[in-house]
């Protein structure tokens, strides 16, 4: 009835609604509607606000491009109308506009568009009303636009506002994101998971083992590339050394100068300009140290991490192959470099799985070691710039190890963990890791042992 | 007593449309579940307690899930949709066949906050726009509990 070449293969799909399940066979149609609600929601409040800006905003707008026609005139006289609505009084700016159309002169108070009818154009603040006014001057010539057919309805303020379209836009594209969403997943309500995954991805039917369907079996195993691009030195490949706290150091020592300055620079500030009450300046000076304080103590945090992060120095780790396979045996070069007395030293091989998972809003991230076997481990040495640490050691995989796997919410990773214990100091630890493919009979045949 | 006996007949005919269809899924030649990266997986399927006419679709699924701590993940390594709006005719008594090359990976897996499994999965969707399903699980490769796994001792 079926055979591969009359569908998908192979491709990979993500819960994305979090915690759910979707592995688990059930009985019964399970339609999904929140999706396409939601884009209802979008389309319909695209809707209403681009029908609202249309109705006030736009509208009003491509009216007085139709009807208007700009002038000049000049600024006769300024004032400021009062009114009383619902027993309070509101102001408005008018200006004694005179303006000629073919040969005839008329003399118009007038300001925006809604001073044109008589109850608006009004606001409560006399000063605002007073502050828009002061850009006209008695006998300033000035732009102005009449109403075609009627040149008694002028005015002399008229600003396009770039916003008003922007603001336009934003909810004409809401309209379209939610119509379009709205579609597609109403379109795809009814669909399995299995399905979506199938038109997530159109992929070419899987015929045999060839070179490029094998690469394609390994989609779910981490790339080899990040590490395969780093040659060692002495052995084939060169492990990038995780977890070294550069970015976490740049952004502490960043807000600890910027507090620093602000601190010291109120403290002078305090200084050179004192208050006059005796009881306000001690207890201005008594806040100033607290803070100065606390910039202190963010200083001196900063500086012993520094001085932690660059007194450990340079840590190399090569290794004599890559990627890994289970039950292979591989060479591992460690140089430690710097002027330094450890404690211990020692070197873990580590398969650690990563579980992530949505709690409300947050996702929360469950690491577990299931599989930890130290392959190095020196005690109380030192090492000097002419005797630094360099140190070859072996280690083999299991056979029966899991390979390295990633995908959204799940991981397995191998990896090699540093711990570092200088002497009077806390442990340091990085992590370097790496990938272990599923065995398979060519590759062992053919690329050869890890040594 | 006509009514009486309409009525039984109703809610008998009603009971019979909420029956579900039962999916019957095999696997070729062996007992074992037990499959390795390259072999060939091939199977078929088919449906009791329904009719030809109350059948939509049908989909058959090869696909690996996770289960455990973490949100599920899931992958299909192969998808055939058979559909009677495409033209597709299906007999719920003649068995349809499936047939994979199975993967390199993700390897069958039981770890302690992760676990991975593979399965066959049939999905049948019925005109009255019920949908069934039944997953047939198997193991692609012979890993065992990582609780289990030994660090190797080179001295």
């Amino acid at each position: 009835m079926f055979d591969d070449s009359s569908g998908f293969s192979r491709r990979s799909i993500s819960n994305h609604s979090g915690s759910a399940r979707t592995g688990k066979p059930s009985q019964s149609a399970r339609h999904r509607w929140g999706e396409p609600f939601f884009y209802l929601i979008i389309f319909i409040t695209g809707v209403v606000v681009f029908c609202i800006q249309l109705w006030t905003w736009a509208i009003p707008q491509l009216t007085f491009y139709q009807e208007f026609i700009p002038s000049r005139g000049t600024v006769a006289e300024t004032r400021i109308s009062e009114t009383t609505i619902d027993s309070v009084s509101v102001f408005r700016p008018e200006v004694l506009l005179e303006h000629q159309v073919q040969g005839i002169s008329y003399r118009v108070w007038t300001f925006d568009l809604r001073t044109l009818k008589p109850k608006e154009g009004f606001v409560a603040n006399r000063q605002l009303a007073e502050s828009v006014l002061l850009p006209f001057q008695p006998g300033q010539s000035i732009e102005c636009w009449y109403r075609a057919g009627h040149p008694e309805e002028a005015v002399v303020v008229w600003k396009n506002s770039v916003w008003g379209w922007f603001f336009l836009l934003l909810s004409f594209s809401l309209i379209v994101s939610g119509l379009v969403g709205f579609v597609q997943s109403f379109h795809l309500i009814a669909v399995s998971e299995e399905r979506k995954a199938a038109r997530a991805q159109s992929v070419s039917p899987l015929h045999s083992l060839t070179a490029n369907s094998r690469r394609f079996d390994w989609h779910t195993v981490p790339d080899i590339r990040f590490i395969n691009e780093s040659p060692g030195t002495h052995l084939a490949f060169r492990l990038p050394i995780g977890n070294q706290p550069i970015f976490p150091l740049v952004g502490l020592t960043l807000f600890t100068m910027a507090w620093f300055i602000i601190s010291f620079g109120i403290m002078l500030h305090s200084f050179i300009y004192p208050a006059e009450n005796r009881s306000d300046q001690i207890i201005g000076v008594v806040f100033r140290g607290l803070f100065c304080g606390v910039g202190i103590i963010l200083l001196a945090s900063v500086l012993h991490r520094l001085f932690l992060a660059f007194r450990l120095g340079l840590t190399l780790l090569e290794i004599s192959d890559h990627p890994l396979y289970p039950g292979r045996k591989y060479r591992v070069l460690l140089q430690q470099s710097g002027v330094l007395r450890f404690d211990h030293f020692s070197v873990d091989l580590v398969c650690e799985e990563i579980a992530r998972f949505r709690q409300g809003t947050d996702t929360v991230t469950n690491r577990k070691d299931v599989f930890r076997q130290t392959i190095f481990r020196r005690n109380d040495f030192e090492t000097t710039p002419d005797l630094p640490l360099h140190q070859e050691f072996f280690f083999q995989l299991p056979i029966d190890a899991m390979h390295s796997f990633r995908h959204e919410n799940n991981e397995i990773l191998w990896k090699i963990d540093l711990y570092a214990k200088i002497v009077g100091e806390s442990e340091i630890r990085r992590e370097c890791p790496m990938v272990v493919r599923p065995v398979v009979l060519n590759d062992l045949t053919l690329e050869g042992g890890g040594l | 007593m006509s009514r009486i006996i309409s009525k039984i007949i109703n809610s008998s005919a009603e009971r019979v449309n909420l029956i579900l269809p039962r999916i019957v899924i095999t696997l070729d030649g062996r007992g074992s579940r037990l499959y390795y990266p390259g072999e060939t997986l091939a199977g078929s399927y088919w449906f009791d307690f329904v009719g030809g006419d109350d059948i939509q679709a049908v989909e058959c699924s090869i696909l690996w899930h996770t289960e455990g701590k973490g949100s599920e993940d899931m992958g299909v390594h192969a998808f055939w949709r058979h559909a009677t709006d495409a033209g597709d005719w299906i007999d719920p008594r003649r068995p349809g066949r499936f047939r994979t090359v199975l993967p390199q990976s993700p390897l069958s897996y039981s770890g302690i906050l992760i676990k991975i499994y593979w399965s066959v999965r049939i999905r049948l969707f019925l005109s009255d726009g019920r949908e069934a399903v039944e997953d047939l699980a198997f193991r692609l490769g012979n890993l065992p509990d990582v609780r289990t796994l030994k660090p190797v001792d080179l001295s």
